[in-house]
C-alpha cells in the first residue's frame, strides 16, 4: 500500500503545472462563458505563438547551462533589416532568406564568444541586447518602417479554417524541435553540456560547437519571429519585442527547465508559455485592471517557481 | 549502559522504492573510536547522515546519553554534540580559515548601540583550536589555498569549535599522503584522549586495526556485527562485508609482442617532460608514482583533456594527431576518470542516457536516436558488469560508488576501445566492487585491449598490472617487467631523481 501513495503523490507533483493549468481553465470556464469558445482560445494560442518559437532557442540555450537576454533585440533587428529590404524592392523570399541568415551570424558572434572565450553568457548577452536594440533603432532612426507588400502580410494573417497560419507554424517548430531535443545526437549533447561540462567534454563531445551552434539556431528562430511580427503589423518597428527575454525566460522555467542546465524540454515550455497566455486572457475577460494584471502576472510566475523547486526536491 | 554515548535502534531509511537502511543498529561507547565498515550501499553513508541530522529516519530511535534524540537538521544535532566531517568538504574556498570555522555563529561584541563583530576574538579562538590539533594554519589564510590534508583539519577544527560529544568522519585518509594519515592518526588519537567518541568509516581496512578500538560491519542496509578490532583481522572484515569468500584474481598473462600506443616524447611544462612509454596488445600496464609525480596529467595529455607542448602519438605504428577527447575516442581509445563524480558521470541523468553519451553517433540511424538500442547496450553492461541498480532508467546519482565506476566503465567499453585508460579505478569503492574490477580488467586484456592504469595504492599496481611505469616529478624513473616486485623497489623509484 505504502508504494501506492508514493506513486501517486510523485504522480501529483510530476504532472503538478498541468493540473494547475486544467484547474485554471476550468475556474475561468465558470466565472465567464466566453473563455472555452473556439474563437478565445485561438485567440490565446495565436497571442503566444510567435513569442513561443523564440521560447524554443531559449529553452535550448537555458539546458546547455546558458542564458540569452539578446533574444528580444534580435527580433526587433531582423523585423528592421526585413522590411528595410522588402521595401528596397528585394523579393521576400530572398529578404527573408538574408534576415535569417543576418539573426545566425548575431548568434554567432554571442555563442561563439560565450564558448570559444569561456565567459558567462550572462554577461555576453547583457552586452549584446544593448548592442543589437542599438542597431536596429539606428538602422531605422528609430522610426518603424511601414507600407510593406500585402502578399507579405498574408504569411502571418491568414488561416486554414478556423486555425490560423501562426498557430501552424508554432506546431511545426515545436514538433520539429522537440523531435531534434529527443531523438538526436545533437539534441542529447545540449542536455550533456549542461548536465556536466566536463563529463562532456571528456565523453568526446565538442561542447564549444554545440553551445555555438545553440545560440546560432536560437538566433535563427529570433529572425524567424522577427518576420512574423514584421507581417503580423506589416511594419518592421525597431523597439518590438522589448522585455521578450524575460517573457520566454519565465515560460521555459514554469515549463520545468533548470536555470542549472541539463533538465527540462520544450514540452514544458508550451505550457508555461500556455499558462502565462490563458492567464492573461482570462484577466482581460474578468476585466481586471491592467495594473493588477501585471501584479497577479508576476505573482502567479513567482509561485509557480517555487513550485517547480519543491517538484525537484520532492525527485531527489 | 552508561558508557554508551549513542545508541541506535531499528532505524530504518527508505529513498523512492529502495531500502538504504533495515532496522540497522548502533552502538558507540564513550571515549571510544568505533569504525563502521561495510560495501558500498551497505547504508553506511545513510546510517552515519541521520545520526547528524542531514537525513530524517523512517523508523526507528537514537539515543544519545540515554536521552532519546529527537533532531531535523545538522544544526540541531551539532547544539546537542554530534558534528559530521563528510569527504566532501562544507568548507568555502573564498574565505578564511576563521570565517569557516565560525560560519554562522560569530562572535560579536557591543559596540554601544551596535553589535560588532569581534574578529580579534574570533582569530585567537581559532589559533587556540588549531593548537590544539597541533596544525600550523595560520587563521587568516584563505581556505583556497590550503592542501587537502590541510582542509581536512580545519573541517575538524570546525567540528571542535562546537561542544562536542561525538565526531563522525567519512573517509578521513581517503585522499592523504602516508605522512598526513600519520599526522590524522595522532590528531584522532588526541580527540579521543580529550573523552570525544569518534565514529569513523573507512575503506582502508588496514589502517583500522592502528587507529580503531571496536569495528561495526553493515551490509546491504542491514547491521551485521560488532566486533573488538583484536578479533577482526582483514580476512574476517572481509567476509561480513562481503558474504562471501572474495577470490583474489591472478593477472592476465596473454601480452602480445604487438606494439599497440607509443608515446614519444611527451612534454609539458611543468607537468612532465620526455615521457616514453609502448603498450603491447592485451598488456596491462601500471603507472606508479607520488601525488604530484604527473601521472594523471600525462594520461590526460594522451588522451587530448589537457593540450601538451609536445609529443607524438603511434597507434598500430600509425602517428595519430590528438588534440581533443573527440580525436582519441575516434583513435581507439577510452579515458575512465579519476573523478567520477565531476568528470565522468551526469549525477542526474539516467544509467542509458550516460552511456549513451560516448557513442552518440553510432546510435544515429537514419536521422534519429537508436534508444531501443541504447536501453539494450546499457542492459547488457549492467548484466555483464552486475551494476547493482533498479533499471537502466535509474539516474546514475543514486548508485553506490562502486556501481558508479562500472557504469563510467561500461561507458567506454560502448566505444569499443582498444585501450582504455584508467584513472584510478578503485578509489574509494569498497572491497567486493574492487576485485569485480580487478577480474574486468583482466578479462578485457585478455580480449587484447591495451589498459593502462593509474593507481596510488601499490598493492594494487602490483597485483594487477604486467609492466610497471615508475614517474617521478614528471619524469620517467623506471619501467619495470611486473617479476619479483615489491612495494619497496617501487617507491625506491617514485622518489628516485634521475630519469631513464
Amino acid at each position: 500500500m505504502k508504494t501506492i501513495k508514493i506513486n501517486a503523490k510523485q504522480f501529483i507533483m510530476k504532472y503538478i503545472m498541468y493540473f494547475v493549468l486544467v484547474l485554471m481553465c476550468i475556474i475561468l470556464s465558470i466565472m465567464n462563458e466566453n473563455f472555452l469558445s473556439t474563437a478565445n482560445l485561438m485567440t490565446i494560442v495565436k497571442q503566444i505563438s510567435i513569442q513561443s518559437i523564440v521560447a524554443i532557442g531559449m529553452t535550448m540555450i537555458i539546458i546547455t547551462g546558458n542564458i540569452d537576454l539578446s533574444v528580444g533585440s534580435i527580433v526587433a533587428f531582423a523585423s528592421v533589416i526585413g522590411a528595410m529590404m522588402m521595401r528596397s524592392g528585394l523579393p521576400i523570399p530572398v529578404a527573408i532568406l538574408l534576415t535569417l541568415l543576418g539573426c545566425g551570424i548575431l548568434g554567432l558572434v554571442s555563442g561563439g564568444v560565450t564558448a570559444k572565450l569561456k565567459l558567462h553568457s550572462f554577461l555576453v548577452t547583457l552586452a549584446l541586447m544593448q548592442a543589437f536594440r542599438g542597431l536596429a533603432q539606428t538602422l531605422t532612426g528609430g522610426y518603424p518602417i511601414a507600407g510593406l507588400p500585402d502578399s507579405f502580410g498574408i504569411i502571418a494573417s491568414g488561416s486554414i479554417g478556423p486555425v490560423p497560419y501562426l498557430v501552424i507554424y508554432m506546431i511545426a517548430f515545436y514538433a520539429f524541435f522537440i523531435y531534434l531535443m529527443k531523438y538526436t545526437a545533437f539534441g542529447r549533447s545540449i542536455y550533456a553540456v549542461g548536465g556536466n561540462q566536463e563529463s562532456a567534454r571528456l565523453s568526446g563531445i565538442n561542447i564549444e560547437k554545440v553551445k555555438t551552434l545553440v545560440f546560432v539556431i536560437s538566433s535563427m528562430l529570433c529572425g524567424v519571429a522577427g518576420i512574423l511580427l514584421t507581417a503580423k503589423v506589416r511594419s518592421g518597428d525597431p523597439t518590438s519585442a522589448s522585455g521578450w527575454e524575460m517573457d520566454t525566460i519565465a515560460g521555459a522555467i514554469i515549463g520545468g527547465t533548470s536555470m542549472a542546465g541539463g533538465e527540462g524540454g520544450l514540452g514544458g515550455t508550451i505550457i508555461g508559455l500556455l499558462f502565462i497566455g490563458i492567464l492573461s486572457n482570462g484577466m482581460v475577460l474578468l476585466g481586471v485592471n491592467p495594473y493588477t494584471q501585471t501584479v497577479v502576472k508576476g505573482l502567479v510566475i513567482f509561485l509557480a517557481v517555487i513550485l517547480n523547486s519543491i517538484q525537484k526536491k520532492s525527485k531527489e | 549502559m552508561s558508557d554508551i554515548i549513542l545508541k541506535a535502534e531499528g532505524i530504518t531509511k527508505r529513498f523512492a522504492g529502495t531500502t538504504a537502511l533495515d532496522h540497522a543498529s548502533l552502538e558507540v561507547r564513550k571515549g571510544e573510536i568505533h569504525a563502521l565498515v561495510g560495501a558500498n550501499g551497505a547504508g553506511k553513508s545513510t546510517m552515519i547522515k541521520i545520526i547528524a541530522g542531514a537525513y530524517s529516519k523512517d523508523e526507528g530511535i537514537v539515543y544519545l546519553d540515554g536521552k532519546e534524540m529527537v533532531i531535523k537538521s545538522t544544526q540541531e544535532a551539532r547544539k546537542l554534540g554530534i558534528s559530521a566531517v563528510y569527504q566532501e568538504f562544507s568548507l568555502i574556498n573564498t574565505l578564511t580559515v576563521a570565517e569557516n570555522i565560525f560560519m554562522g555563529k560569530l562572535l560579536k561584541k557591543n559596540m554601544g548601540p551596535v553589535q560588532k563583530i569581534d574578529w580579534k576574538k574570533i582569530n585567537s579562538e581559532t589559533k587556540k583550536i588549531l593548537a590544539l590539533l597541533e596544525v600550523d594554519i595560520k587563521p587568516d589564510t584563505v581556505v583556497g589555498h590550503l592542501s587537502v590534508a590541510q582542509k581536512q583539519m580545519v573541517e575538524i577544527a570546525k567540528a571542535l569549535s562546537n561542544d562536542i560529544k561525538l565526531l563522525i568522519m567519512d573517509e578521513p585518509t581517503a585522499s592523504l599522503s602516508d605522512h598526513e594519515i600519520d599526522n590524522m592518526f595522532k590528531v584522532i588519537k588526541g580527540l579521543k584522549e580529550k573523552g570525544i567518541s569518534i565514529l569513523y568509516v573507512s575503506h582502508r581496512l588496514e589502517e583500522l586495526p592502528v587507529i580503531c578500538d571496536r569495528v561495526s560491519i553493515f551490509r546491504d542496509g542491514q547491521f551485521i556485527v560488532t566486533l573488538d578490532i583484536a578479533d577482526a583481522p582483514k580476512n574476517v572484515l572481509i567476509e561480513n562485508m562481503v558474504g562471501m569468500c572474495v577470490i583474489n584474481t591472478e593477472k592476465s598473462d596473454n601480452v602480445s609482442d604487438v606494439v599497440l600506443l607509443e608515446v614519444k616524447d611527451f612534454c609539458s611544462k611543468n607537468k612532465f617532460q620526455n615521457v616514453n612509454f609502448k603498450l603491447h596488445k592485451g598488456e596491462i600496464l601500471g603507472i606508479a608514482g607520488l601525488a604530484g609525480a604527473g601521472r594523471t596529467e600525462v594520461v590526460r595529455a594522451l588522451f587530448g583533456a589537457d593540450s601538451k607542448d609536445s609529443g607524438t602519438v603511434y597507434i598500430n605504428g600509425k602517428e595519430v594527431k590528438i588534440n581533443n577527447p573527440g580525436d582519441a575516442k575516434r583513435a581507439g581509445i577510452g579515458f575512465v576518470t579519476e573523478d567520477r563524480k565531476e568528470e565522468g558521470l551526469i549525477l542526474n541523468m539516467e544509467l542509458h542516457t550516460n552511456i549513451g553519451m560516448t557513442i552518440l553517433s553510432k546510435l544515429m540511424r537514419h536521422g534519429r536516436l537508436n534508444t531501443a538500442r541504447e536501453e539494450e547496450i546499457t542492459n547488457d553492461y549492467i548484466k555483464s558488469l552486475s551494476i547493482k541498480c533498479r533499471s537502466g532508467r535509474q539516474a546514475a546519482r543514486d548508485l553506490s560508488g562502486g556501481n558508479q565506476q562500472k557504469v563510467v566503465i561500461a561507458k567506454w567499453l560502448a566505444t569499443q576501445p582498444q585501450i582504455l585508460i584508467m584513472d584510478e579505478p578503485t578509489r574509494g569503492i569498497d572491497v567486493g566492487s574492487k576485485n569485480q574490477i580487478y577480474a574486468l580488467i583482466n578479462s578485457l586484456a585478455s580480449q587484447g585491449i591495451g589498459v593502462i592504469m593509474i593507481s596510488s595504492e601499490l598493492p594494487e599496481v602490483l597485483q594487477v598490472s604486467n609492466r610497471i611505469l615508475v614517474l617521478a616529478a614528471g619524469k620517467v624513473t623506471a619501467e619495470l617487467p611486473n617479476e619479483n616486485l615489491t612495494q619497496e623497489i617501487l617507491l625506491h623509484y617514485a622518489t628516485s631523481q634521475t630519469a631513464i
